[in-house]
């Protein structure tokens, strides 16, 4: 008896122990390579980042993590084997900067940081200060979250990116599994998802926020308030309107839509309160779906529209006052301040600059043959096409500070990945065996490229303890009103006093590449005798490395500005050094 | 009562418990935790059990979009009409965690 009751129980292990050591084996893996990461010593001194300094451990992690997942892709697993290794991937690869430095990453987060701040401080929002002000829902929401919790605000800062590749990740696969009944295509988008992301925008901030909640509404959109048209569409308007009016609702419950539908509106009206360019990436999307038929409500994006225009006119008018919508508009501008702004500085800086474009095409590259092949086997389905291809439409329309094709690349990369996966996955064209091979292949080199390209900021978007230091010291001489310089964007400040202080920076005031001596003394004149100069580590690195000024000219600069009458050297150390620019003192005093 | 109830039920206890918890000054971890499901959990699950989308995953993840839309919501709200303190607004939250699982409880009876 007891034998034969056990053999159930031995059949069991057996289907269970695969799943399990793929887990067991994909933890120890995100061990051992967090561990490996601890152990970087900052600064970061490659002008490569932090790819270059991680220790070999790391990349083994990696590499097997990417191996492991394949074998358990191929060999067919259940669910919650893939759902770890998810876990475990966006752990490695989002956590790196956190396990090797107890300072967030990103001189953005730090400022984000200081808005909630004012916020806590004031109990109000002044629309006239800056754009944050205008769209201040995740600021509001930062606000509570740092007084309920408890927590230092660093470290929820510190921890963004991972949490933000969690909640990204569980809102997209509501999004593709509506897309595939395929369970490994699911598994594979959401891996490549992670591996294409070197964008780099999920830390503290209204965008990874917003666009956590711009990929719940889409999967709103597609499973409850998702349509399907009669036959095939027919080029001639009047059959082409016929056949979009004869679209039906794929939700035969009427009910469960317009609870989706509300929930949609709501979850978009919280999107347009907290951030600039993803209700309009919403509305592109939203009506490319209604346009090809896919989507059950056609009110939806006029809804959207409406919602995005009441809050431009009334909420952020301070801000639209002074910046028109379509500021900056137009390819040539777009090109310019996406592309021409970003190809220069140092040698290693361009190669990170070019690997991030390497990586955007290979993913792209193979959407477009995921694309080819679904359109030949007549599989292809117009709903992420759609998605994919919406956001470009943007693209002309805004540089939006030289992000804007960062941005797209962001909104149309779990598409990009969906038919990447389709590409990989397909069928027929070479034995099972050596597609595995070569999946696993393209992952490994995708990831190493993934983390060299986002961490490639590191030697100047990584703090020491010695910045953070020099930078609460700043706080503390600074006397009120003063203007506060930096000499470069990535500083970790303005994460307190926010709305106390100006704040500039030197490549502000000067301009690109700027005669040392010139630039001196318009530094000095903007402060017009009350200001506070940090010059830093990091920022003299973002300076020299992205090419606004030469390692020679820097140093002059240095030796100018300390030479300039009423300024001060008030504080230094190891990376830092303070400058106090108060009024002349009068001669032979 | 039934399955659902007991959700609903639970889901209005926590309502009440978790602000509290949160206004007394509870110890860390428990003050964090608290926080994390008041803010990013609860009252969306309460909102979506409520209007049953019939599938568990989008259960999961749309109460946790729904739940920091709320927060966000009040939040903002609450700043531009210059009332804003973080307590009002765990307040406001417990609030309608409970009305919701009212109404889901009066909607199965």
């Amino acid at each position: 008896m007891a034998s034969a009751s056990a053999i159930p129980a031995v059949r069991t292990l057996r289907s269970v122990r695969p799943d399990v050591g793929y887990a067991v084996l994909g933890v120890l893996n995100t061990v051992l390579s967090c561990a490996a990461a601890t152990t970087v010593s900052l600064p970061v001194s490659s002008d490569i980042g932090l790819g270059a300094v991680l220790p070999p451990a790391y990349w083994l992690g990696v590499v097997s993590l990417n191996v492991l997942f394949v074998t358990a892709l191929c060999r067919g697993c259940r669910a919650w084997a893939p759902v770890l290794l998810l876990c475990c991937l966006v752990v490695t690869l989002y956590g790196a900067a956190a396990f090797a430095s107890s300072a967030p990453r990103a001189e953005v987060a730090w400022r984000h940081i200081g808005i909630a701040d004012a916020v806590i401080r004031t109990g109000h929002i002044d629309p006239g200060f800056d754009a944050y002000f205008n769209w201040p829902g995740f600021f509001a929401l930062l606000a509570v979250v740092t007084k309920a919790t408890g927590l230092p605000p660093v470290d929820l800062a510190l921890w963004a990116p991972v949490a933000n590749g969690l909640l990204w990740l569980g809102a997209l696969a509501l999004v593709v599994r509506q897309l595939t009944a395929d369970r490994r295509r699911l598994w594979l988008t959401l891996w490549l998802f992670c591996l294409g992301n070197w964008i780099d925008q999920d830390y503290l901030s209204p965008q990874a926020f917003s666009y956590f909640l711009y990929l719940c509404v889409l999967a709103l959109l597609i499973k409850y308030l998702g349509a399907q048209p009669a036959g095939r569409p027919s080029w001639r308007s009047a059959q082409l309107l016929a056949w979009w009016r004869s679209r039906a609702p794929t939700e035969p419950n009427a009910h469960r839509r317009l609870a989706a539908l509300l929930v949609a509106v709501f979850l978009s009206a919280v999107i347009t309160a907290g951030h600039q360019l993803t209700p309009f990436m919403l509305l592109a999307s939203a009506t490319a779906l209604v346009a090809v038929g896919r989507c059950w409500s056609s009110r939806f994006p006029l809804l959207l529209a409406v919602m995005l225009v009441i809050w431009l006119v009334y909420p952020a008018s301070a801000y639209l006052a002074g910046h028109p919508l379509l500021d900056g508009s137009g390819m040539d501008a777009g090109a310019a301040a996406n592309l021409n702004n970003r190809l220069q500085g140092t040698p290693g800086h361009l190669d990170v600059v070019h690997l991030r474009m390497a990586l955007t095409g290979v993913i792209w590259a193979l959407a477009v043959v995921g694309i080819v092949l679904a359109r030949r086997s007549r599989t292809l389905d117009l709903r992420p096409l759609v998605l994919a291809f919406a956001p470009f439409a943007l693209l002309p329309a805004q540089s939006y500070g030289g992000e804007m094709l960062m941005r797209v690349t962001l909104f149309a990369l779990p598409f990009m990945a969906f038919f990447a996966a389709g590409a990989l996955l397909s069928t027929g064209w070479v034995h099972a065996r050596w597609r595995a091979a070569g999946v696993a292949i393209v992952c490994t080199g995708l990831s190493v490229m993934m983390v060299t390209a986002r961490f490639g900021n590191a030697r100047f978007d990584m703090f020491t303890p010695a910045e953070l230091e020099a930078t609460a010291k700043m706080y503390e001489i600074a006397p009120d009103g003063a203007l506060l310089i930096a000499s470069a964007h990535p500083t970790p400040w303005r994460y307190r006093e926010y709305e106390d202080h100006r704040s500039r920076t030197i490549e502000d005031i000067c301009g690109p590449a700027p005669d040392p001596d010139g630039c001196s003394v318009l530094v000095v004149a903007a402060a017009k005798r009350n200001g506070v100069l940090l010059m830093s580590r990091s920022g003299d690195a973002a300076l020299v490395m992205q090419g606004a000024m030469t390692a020679d000219g820097l140093d002059r600069l240095k030796q100018q500005i300390g030479h300039q009458a009423g300024v001060v050297l008030v504080y230094q150390n190891t990376d830092a050094r303070i400058y106090r620019i108060g009024p002349a003192e009068p001669e032979g005093s | 009562m039934t399955r659902w109830d007991r959700i609903a039920v639970g889901t209005g206890i926590a309502g009440v418990l978790l602000p509290l918890l949160l206004l007394v000054g509870a110890p860390q971890p428990a003050r964090a935790l608290a926080a994390f499901a008041l803010l990013a959990f609860v009252p969306g699950f309460a909102v979506t059990r409520l209007i049953d989308l019939g599938s568990r995953a989008f259960d999961v993840v749309v109460a946790i979009a729904v739940s920091l839309a709320l927060a966000t919501a009040v939040s903002t709200g609450l700043l531009y009409l210059t009332a804003w303190s973080w307590g009002a607004c765990v307040c406001v939250l417990g609030a309608l965690t409970v009305a919701s699982s009212a109404a889901r409880l009066r909607q199965a009876s």
